[in-house]
C-alpha cells in the first residue's frame, strides 16, 4: 500500500471524526495498525470504533467481527421460530448500501417493511453468511418517520448461459456484439446482443452508453422472458463499468430448426451458402423509411429522391433447415472487401452484367461460415436472416467443432 | 409456401444403410429416403473424392461416383434438366477430383437404385472435407443420442425435452422399421474415424472451470455463485463442497477471503 492510498484513508477519517483526530496523529494510528497486517479497511474501522463509539453504520459498512454495532435498516424478511420453548428471530434487514441476516432471541414485534434502529449488536460469520446478531442487551426500536426508499441487494454473478427469466439483480460481464440506438419517447435505447464464452443475449439499455465491440461489467440488471426467451434490461439503476480488455465471446452456434422453433430470433448460426439470388445488386431506398423502392415512389412519403443502397441475398443452410439470409451494405462491403464508392464504380465499369451477385457468388457460394444474425420467422415455412457479423470457418472453428464431437461421444 | 428441404450432411455408410419412404400417391410428391439412424433426407450435401465419371446416353447423362471413406453415393446429372454449370463442370472434369456437393435423392432404374441428382457442384480443398466430415458426424452423434433416449422414454416426453417432432417421428418410425438399431456400431465407426478414445468429462474440471469464469475481477469467484451454476450444470450441492474440498487440498484453488475461491 503506498502513501497516496493511506493519505485518501487519513482523509476519509479526517472528515469522519469532524477534525476530533489531527492527520497526523490519524496516519501515525493507521501505520501502527496496517504494520500489524490488518487490511485497510479493517484499519479504518479500528479506529472509527475507537474515536466515535456511537456513530450510526449503514448496513454496507458492517464487516465481519464488529461490536457495539448500531444501525438503521428496513426489514425484508422476518420470521419466528420456535424450539424447546426457545423463540427465536431471523431474517434479512438492509438499507441503500446492502442488506445482512439477522438471527436474535430477543421479542421483535415487526412486520416486514418496518424500519427499525439497533444499538449494541454485533457481527460474524455463521454458516458462510456474515450476520448480524442482536443481543438481550441491545436496543431495537421501531422508527415510523424514517424512509428507506430503495434497498441495495448485492448482484448475483451470473455467466450468460445461466441468466433465467425470474433472474434479478443480475451482475454480468459481457460484449456487445451488435448494439442499435433509437429513441422512444425521449429516452434514448439501445438494444442488441452481447455474449461472454458460454453464450448470447439480447438486451434493452435504457439512457446507458454501450457500444458495439466494447466490454463491460454490468450490475444490477435484470432478465425477462418473453415468447420463451430471455431478454437482459439495463435501466437508469444498472451500474455499467468499460472493461479495457475484451471479454473472450463464445460463439454457441444454435441450429436454425432450434431458432425457429423457440422463436429465439437472434444468434450464431453456422452452414453453408447453397444460392446467390439473382436480385442481390444496387437498390434504392426511400431516404426518410428506408423502404426499398422500385421507382421514386414510397407508398408512405410520395415523390422522393431515393438513395442508393447494396444488397445481397443468398440461401444459408445448416442442414437442420433452409432459408433466405440478407447482407446489409455494411456486411456487402466487408465480404465483398470494398467501400461503397468501389462497389458502385465497379457496377458503373461492368454495364450489363450481374457483378455484385456474381462477386458475391465467389466468396461465399458453397463455403462454409458462421453468421450472426436475426431470424425472422414470416410463417412456419419460412424465414429469413438479417446479418450482422460474418466470418469464414476457420482453423479455430474446426478446432472447436472437433473438441464438440469429442465431448459427445 | 412449402419449406425448402435442409441439405443433410450425411456419411455413404448411413445414406445406404437406408429404404425409401414409401410414397402416398399425391402428385409432387417429394422423394424420402429414412436411414438406420432415423434421418429422412430428400437433400443432402456431401463431400469426398470423384472416383470415376460415365457419360452416357449420347453425350445426354453423367453417372459418377463419390467416395467418402465411408462408402461410396452414386451422383447423376442430366443434360436437359440439371443446372448448365453442373452439367458442363461434371463433364469437363477428370477423376479423381475432391468435391463438395448438393444434390437430391432420388431412385432409377429396375430394381430403385439410390441416386443423388445433383444440384450444385465445387471442387473444394482436404480443410472444406474435413469440415464436411466433422459436420455430419456431429449430426450423426445427436440423432444417435435421441435414439437412445427414443428406446426408453414416451415420445412426449421427448417432445417436452425439446426435440422437434419431425425429427422424433423419423426416429421413432426407423426403429419400427429396421428393428436392430446398430447403434453401438455407429458410434464405433464415428470413434474411430476421429481417433476417439472413451474418456468421461471430469467433474473437478468442470467446477475448477466454473471457479475461473465466474471470477470477474480477479479477486475470486463467490461460493454461492459456484454452487448455483453448478447445480445447473446437474451437480448435487454436496458434491460441489466434496470438489472445492479436494480442489483447495491439492492446491488447485485457495480461497482468499471466506467463501471466496480463486484459481492458482
Ligand atoms: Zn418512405
Amino acid at each position: 500500500m503506498d502513501d497516496k492510498e493511506i493519505e485518501k484513508y487519513v482523509e476519509d477519517l479526517y472528515k469522519e471524526l469532524d477534525g476530533k483526530i489531527s492527520k497526523e496523529e490519524l496516519r501515525k494510528i493507521f501505520n501502527i495498525w496496517l504494520s500489524y497486517n490488518y487490511s485497510p479497511e479493517k484499519v479504518k474501522e479500528k479506529i472509527l470504533q475507537k474515536y466515535k463509539p456511537g456513530r450510526i453504520l449503514k448496513i454496507g459498512e458492517i464487516k465481519e467481527e464488529m461490536k457495539n454495532i448500531n444501525t438503521v435498516g428496513k426489514i425484508l424478511t422476518i420470521k419466528l421460530t420456535e424450539k424447546d420453548g426457545r423463540r427465536t428471530y431471523s431474517g434479512i434487514i438492509g438499507d441503500e448500501t446492502g442488506t445482512i441476516p439477522f438471527t436474535t432471541s430477543r421479542e421483535m414485534p415487526f412486520k416486514k417493511g418496518d424500519v427499525v434502529r439497533i444499538t449494541n449488536g454485533y457481527s460474524g460469520y455463521f454458516k458462510d453468511k456474515l450476520r448480524l446478531y442482536i443481543q438481550q442487551n441491545s436496543g431495537v426500536e421501531k422508527l415510523d418517520n424514517y424512509k428507506i426508499e430503495r434497498v441495495q441487494t448485492v448482484p448475483s454473478k451470473y455467466t450468460i448461459d445461466k441468466i433465467e427469466g425470474k433472474s434479478r439483480n443480475i451482475e454480468t460481464k459481457m460484449r456487445i456484439l451488435y448494439a442499435e440506438e433509437r429513441e422512444t419517447n425521449g429516452k434514448k435505447r439501445v438494444s442488441g446482443i452481447a455474449g461472454d464464452n458460454t453464450g448470447t443475449i439480447p438486451f434493452t439499455a435504457w439512457n446507458k452508453k454501450l457500444e458495439e465491440g466494447k466490454s463491460y461489467i454490468v450490475k444490477g440488471a435484470y432478465a425477462r422472458e418473453f415468447k420463451g426467451k430471455i431478454y437482459l434490461t439495463i435501466d437508469e439503476n444498472t451500474e455499467i463499468l468499460e472493461l479495457n480488455e475484451d471479454v473472450p465471446v463464445n460463439e454457441k452456434i444454435i441450429t436454425l430448426q432450434e431458432a425457429i422453433k423457440s422463436g429465439i430470433a437472434t444468434g450464431w448460426f453456422e452452414g453453408i451458402f447453397l444460392e446467390v439470388s439473382d436480385d442481390s445488386g444496387l437498390i434504392a431506398r426511400c431516404p426518410v423509411c428506408r423502404k426499398i423502392l422500385k421507382g421514386t415512389e414510397c407508398p408512405e412519403h410520395g415523390k422522393v429522391t431515393p438513395i442508393n443502397d447494396v444488397i445481397g441475398k443468398a440461401t444459408f443452410d445448416d442442414g437442420t433447415a433452409s432459408g433466405k439470409v440478407i447482407f446489409l451494405r455494411n456486411e456487402m462491403e466487408s465480404i465483398l472487401q470494398k467501400n461503397f464508392e468501389e462497389i458502385l464504380k465497379m457496377v458503373v465499369s461492368t454495364p450489363g452484367i450481374p457483378v455484385i451477385k456474381e462477386e458475391l457468388e465467389k466468396r461465399i457460394l458453397l463455403k462454409p461460415y458462421r453468421i450472426l444474425g436475426k431470424l425472422s420467422v414470416k410463417d412456419q415455412n419460412f424465414f429469413n436472416i438479417t446479418i450482422f457479423e460474418i466470418k469464414p470457418i476457420g482453423n479455430k472453428e474446426l478446432s472447436e467443432l472437433k473438441e464438440r464431437l469429442m465431448g459427445m461421444v | 409456401m412449402m419449406a425448402r428441404e435442409p441439405a443433410w450432411r450425411i456419411f455413404a455408410f448411413e445414406f445406404n444403410d437406408s429404404m425409401f419412404v414409401p410414397k402416398t400417391g399425391q402428385e409432387k410428391e417429394t422423394n424420402y429416403i429414412l436411414t438406420r439412424m432415423g434421418a429422412k433426407i430428400n437433400r443432402v450435401l456431401i463431400s469426398g473424392i470423384i472416383e470415376n465419371k460415365n457419360i452416357i446416353n449420347e453425350n445426354t447423362f453423367i453417372t459418377g461416383i463419390v467416395n467418402d471413406r465411408t462408402g461410396t453415393f452414386h451422383i447423376s446429372a442430366d443434360k436437359n434438366y440439371s443446372p448448365l454449370k453442373v452439367w458442363s463442370y461434371l463433364f469437363s472434369i477428370e477423376p479423381p477430383v475432391r468435391v463438395l456437393l448438393v444434390g437430391k435423392v432420388r431412385s432409377y432404374g429396375e430394381s430403385k437404385n439410390l441416386d443423388i441428382r445433383v444440384e450444385n457442384i465445387t471442387e473444394c480443398d482436404s480443410f472444406i472435407e474435413d469440415y464436411w466430415r466433422l459436420s455430419a458426424a456431429i449430426n450423426l452423434v445427436e440423432r444417435i443420442k435421441i435414439m437412445k433416449l427414443a428406446l426408453s422414454e414416451e415420445k412426449d416426453k421427448l417432445l417436452n425435452m425439446g426435440y422437434s417432432e419431425e425429427s422424433l417421428n423419423s426416429i421413432f418410425a426407423a426403429i419400427e422399421n429396421f428393428k436392430d438399431t446398430k447403434i453401438d456400431a455407429y458410434l464405433k465407426t464415428i470413434k474411430e474415424m476421429f481417433g476417439i478414445s472413451q474418456e468421461e468429462k471430469n467433474p473437478e474440471d468442470v467446477i475448477l472451470q466454473l471457479i475461473e469464469s465466474l471470477d470477474f475481477d480477479g479477486k475470486g469467484a463467490r461460493y454461492e455463485d459456484v454452487v448455483e451454476n453448478a447445480l445447473k450444470e446437474g451437480f448435487e450441492r454436496t458434491r460441489v463442497d466434496e470438489i472445492i474440498d479436494s480442489l483447495l487440498e491439492r492446491g488447485l484453488i485457495y480461497e482468499p477471503s471466506v467463501n471466496i475461491f480463486k484459481k492458482l
